[in-house]
């Protein structure tokens, strides 16, 4: 019998383990925005959506009227470029009873960012986040992050890291 | 050719030569065959070939800044400085993989040397045809094990259609500090080191061969731990030097996880001489040395499978569970073959408890204990979590009192260890040990009466406890040499150093060991911080300093916006004079990472750490502001010291010397 605790230890250690593995990522750290109010920000719009969209692009004009997907990017960054042709498919899908917003964050230089904007043919409006307000106020994680808001106003749901279409027809399924 | 493709097939090539070698092992056990033998011999260097133009490869895209292989594009950005594009290869979990692999590569074709394919070993050390295919074939299996996560699971020459044209470079934290260029290489060059003792660990117990292996592998394990040492302390300077907490070990769970191997390794160094002296204490070894291999997977593991938040946790990936399972079959396969011969590896003889050898058990226990502590304290957020689903952190305090005992009675044991004879204790020795006891009671009163806490007066009792013990044990030596071969003490003293470098290189690493106890009691009870916000042109009188901000700069450097605080410090009191001068703490900002990181300006004097750190910085009505923090800690600097003096008395242990190999030549035969 005595020679078996060391087994037993293992198996247990093993087991626990394991379990931490399966039971998701622990740093999807429910926002603590979830539930609340969006916070607000108004951005600099890159030229190709000032004609539609304005100088500037304010959240609160759009709250409340449709869910709005709220999209953190970078031209560097290397799963936004799996994450674009993907939103923007969502985009033209469900034009008119979804708003798909880009923020552009923490980028080197606005160039590059509409370089990343041309080369996938973005039509849904993207922003600057000049002074990197946005990504305080939303708690940023690491790009792409994406939070969800309803229809209500309300933050439901975030997503650290880049979202597969899975993921993506899950969220939309929420609020459409 | 291009780097990816290189690097891809170097990798299979890789993996093949690994699964030959450990198949040519196969057939050289059961067929009992020296040709086999031979073969694998030959395969463990082409396997480290192709790791090699593997390797190579992945610095060559780095170089090019290739952006089509995904590792690249990833972790990698064309406006690094050159020493951080040559130090990428390891700043992400491919990468880390690829260099591990590449080391265990090397180790197993050194290993491969030692073979004898026939008949019974010549030289020191040699690994006769019985054991050998099973060694060699426990390092192949670890390699085909990374090779296989990386061509299956982890490939770091994954390709990008279409490549971007920049990437965000390596994770800000890493380029922030040079340090990042060596910790990681001399863990993982620690960590290699173990798979060697375990894989003739491992032959030992299946060829029923118990006593030979810890001889044999005692330069491995030496070299081992002395990499890991020198690791953890990098670690823990670029942790002071970086995170700008002014702090140089938090209890993280991955510093934890990394420490776990280590105290193993200790263990496993000290009952390994009892083995070696007296035959004794073989489970404990086999065990040790199971563990401690197992422990440098389970640290990969908890880095890596996100399983614990923790600063230290690079992102996860798919290796998670394979690196789990891996660790698991390891154990479990280790400890079957151990509890198969377990009756036949009971001591028989009996450990005193006043004797070298009881001392040693007792240290082993306690690394043991400690090691099971800090285990049960990195998982039980996750058996919380498990049982309750709440979400709970274990902070520093709890392992900082757990670890002051196990300190306190670590430095007792490491005095009076050496200082007893082996078996049983000699009437002498009693002289010696009231010797000692009474160094320690009047240090420890003398401090407590100066002021200084309880603790730190203990730390300082014991230092000089430890000190007189290597003292006692040294002039003893020189007196018993000069008198019966009739020369000078110091030709003594210099014969004996030479002679017995093992003793003497435990002396110098003990006292490292004293030391950095030393500086880790002083520096934790007298840390003294204080922050103010001050303008351009401003001045604070605080802790005997006079600090004054002349300049706030902003400065672009092609990886990252500095932003420069000129700070100029008088000293007010005599001490503060140690601090005088300008400081230019700076605050980086990286353009991947969502906040700025600090990068202290320190000034390291005998005394205390000037440590200064630009906390935050901006313009109003008055004009341009900086807030400020500094830290005064005592006797930091001595932590490093301490760390360098252990790293040198395990090479100067493992220094080869040309005067003691002819001495030996007699007995060396049954070494």
């Amino acid at each position: 019998m005595k020679r078996l605790w060391p087994f037993a230890l293992l198996v247990v250690l093993g087991a626990l383990l394991f379990w931490g593995l399966r039971r998701g990522d622990p740093s999807a750290l429910p926002s603590v925005l979830v539930g609340k109010p969006a916070p607000d920000f108004t951005l600099p719009a890159f030229a190709p959506y000032r004609a539609e969209w304005g100088e500037r692009i304010q959240l609160s004009r759009y709250l409340g009227q449709k869910p709005i997907l709220v999209n953190l990017w970078a031209s560097w960054c290397v799963p936004c470029r799996d994450e674009a042709p993907m939103l923007e498919a969502a985009w033209r899908q469900y034009k008119n009873r979804l708003l798909i917003l880009g923020v552009n964050v923490q980028d080197t230089n606005p160039g590059a960012a509409l370089g990343f904007i041309q080369e996938f043919g973005l039509t849904f409006p993207s922003g600057i986040d000049e002074n990197g307000r946005v990504w305080i106020d939303y708690g940023g994680y690491g790009v792409p992050e994406t939070f969800l808001i309803g229809k209500d106003g309300k933050v439901l749901y975030r997503h650290a890291g880049p979202l597969d279409p899975a993921t993506l027809q899950e969220l939309l399924g929420k609020v459409l | 050719m291009t780097p990816g493709l290189l690097g891809g097939f170097s990798l299979v090539a890789a993996l093949l030569f690994s699964v030959i070698g450990l198949g040519l092992c196969f057939f050289a056990y059961f067929q009992r065959d020296g040709r086999y033998l031979e073969a694998a011999k030959r395969t463990s260097g082409l396997a480290l070939l192709a790791a090699l133009a593997a390797f190579g490869a992945l610095e060559w895209a780095l170089l090019t800044d290739d952006f089509s292989v995904q590792y690249v594009a990833l972790h990698h950005s064309s406006t690094s400085p050159l020493w951080v594009k040559l130090v990428t290869p390891w700043a992400a979990l491919e990468g880390s993989i690829l260099l591990w692999a590449t080391l265990q590569t090397l180790y197993t074709w050194i290993v491969s040397w030692r073979v004898h394919t026939r008949g019974l070993p010549g030289g020191k050390n040699g690994l006769d045809p019985y054991r050998a295919p099973i060694a060699l074939g426990v390092l192949f299996t670890v390699q085909v094990f990374f090779f296989a996560v990386m061509v299956f699971l982890a490939h770091p020459f994954n390709a990008v259609i279409p490549p971007p044209t920049e990437g965000p470079g390596p994770n800000p934290l890493l380029q922030n500090h040079w340090m990042m260029a060596v910790h990681p290489v001399l863990m993982y060059l620690g960590f290699v080191g173990f798979s060697v003792p375990f894989a003739y660990a491992v032959a030992a117990m299946i060829t029923r061969r118990y006593q030979s292996w810890v001889h044999e592998t005692r330069w491995w394990t030496m070299i081992a731990w002395g990499f890991l040492t020198a690791g953890k302390m990098a670690g823990a300077w670029w942790s002071y030097e970086v995170l700008g907490w002014g702090g140089y070990w938090a209890w993280d769970p991955v510093e934890n996880a990394s420490f776990l191997p280590w105290l193993l390794a200790t263990a496993f160094l000290h009952t390994s001489m009892v083995q070696e002296r007296r035959g004794l204490l073989r489970s404990w070894n086999f065990s040790l040395v199971i563990l401690t291999f197992v422990a440098t997977f389970f640290m990969t593991f908890l880095t890596r499978s996100g399983v614990i938040q923790s600063v230290h946790a690079f992102g996860e990936g798919p290796v998670g569970p394979v690196f789990l399972a891996f660790l698991l079959s390891v154990a479990f396969v280790s400890f079957y073959l151990l509890s198969r011969v377990s009756s036949e590896v009971k001591d028989v003889g009996e450990v005193r408890l006043l004797s070298r050898e009881g001392a040693l058990l007792g240290g082993a226990i306690l690394f043991t204990v400690l090691t099971f502590v800090v285990l049960v304290g990195t998982v039980w957020p996750l058996v919380v979590e498990a049982l309750n689903g709440a979400k709970v952190s274990v902070g520093a305090p709890f392992f900082n009192q757990m670890a002051a005992p196990f300190g306190v009675f670590m430095l007792l044991l490491m005095g009076i260890g050496p200082v007893l004879p082996w078996r049983q204790s000699k009437p002498q020795v009693i002289r010696n040990l009231l010797i000692l006891l009474a160094v320690l009671l009047i240090g420890t009163l003398a401090s407590l009466i100066w002021g200084w806490t309880l603790g730190v007066s203990l730390a300082v009792g014991l230092f000089l406890y430890n000190l007189a013990a290597v003292g006692l044990m040294v002039d003893q030596g020189v007196r018993e040499r000069a008198r019966s071969l009739g020369i000078s003490a110091a030709r003594a003293l210099a014969d004996l150093a030479v002679t017995n470098k093992r003793r003497f290189g435990s002396h110098i690493v003990h006292v490292g060991v004293a030391l950095g106890c030393l500086a880790i009691a002083f520096s934790q009870a007298y840390r003294v911080e204080a922050q103010k916000t001050l303008y351009i042109g401003e001045t604070w009188k605080k802790v005997g300093l006079e600090v004054r901000l002349l300049d706030l700069r902003q400065v672009q450097e092609p990886n990252r916006i500095a932003t420069i605080a000129v700070v100029d410090v008088r000293g007010t009191s005599r001490q503060g004079l140690w601090a005088e001068g300008q400081y230019r703490p700076r605050l980086n900002v990286y353009p991947v990472m969502n906040q700025p990181l600090p990068s202290p300006s320190v000034k390291y004097t005998l005394g205390n750490d000037y440590y200064f750190i630009l906390q935050q910085f901006g313009q109003d009505e008055r004009g341009l502001w900086a807030t400020v923090r500094v830290i005064v800690t005592p006797l930091v600097l001595w932590l490093w010291v301490a760390g360098m003096i252990m790293v040198l008395g395990t090479l100067y242990i493992l220094w080869p010397s040309g005067l003691r190999a002819p001495a030996k030549a007699p007995g060396g035969a049954t070494a």
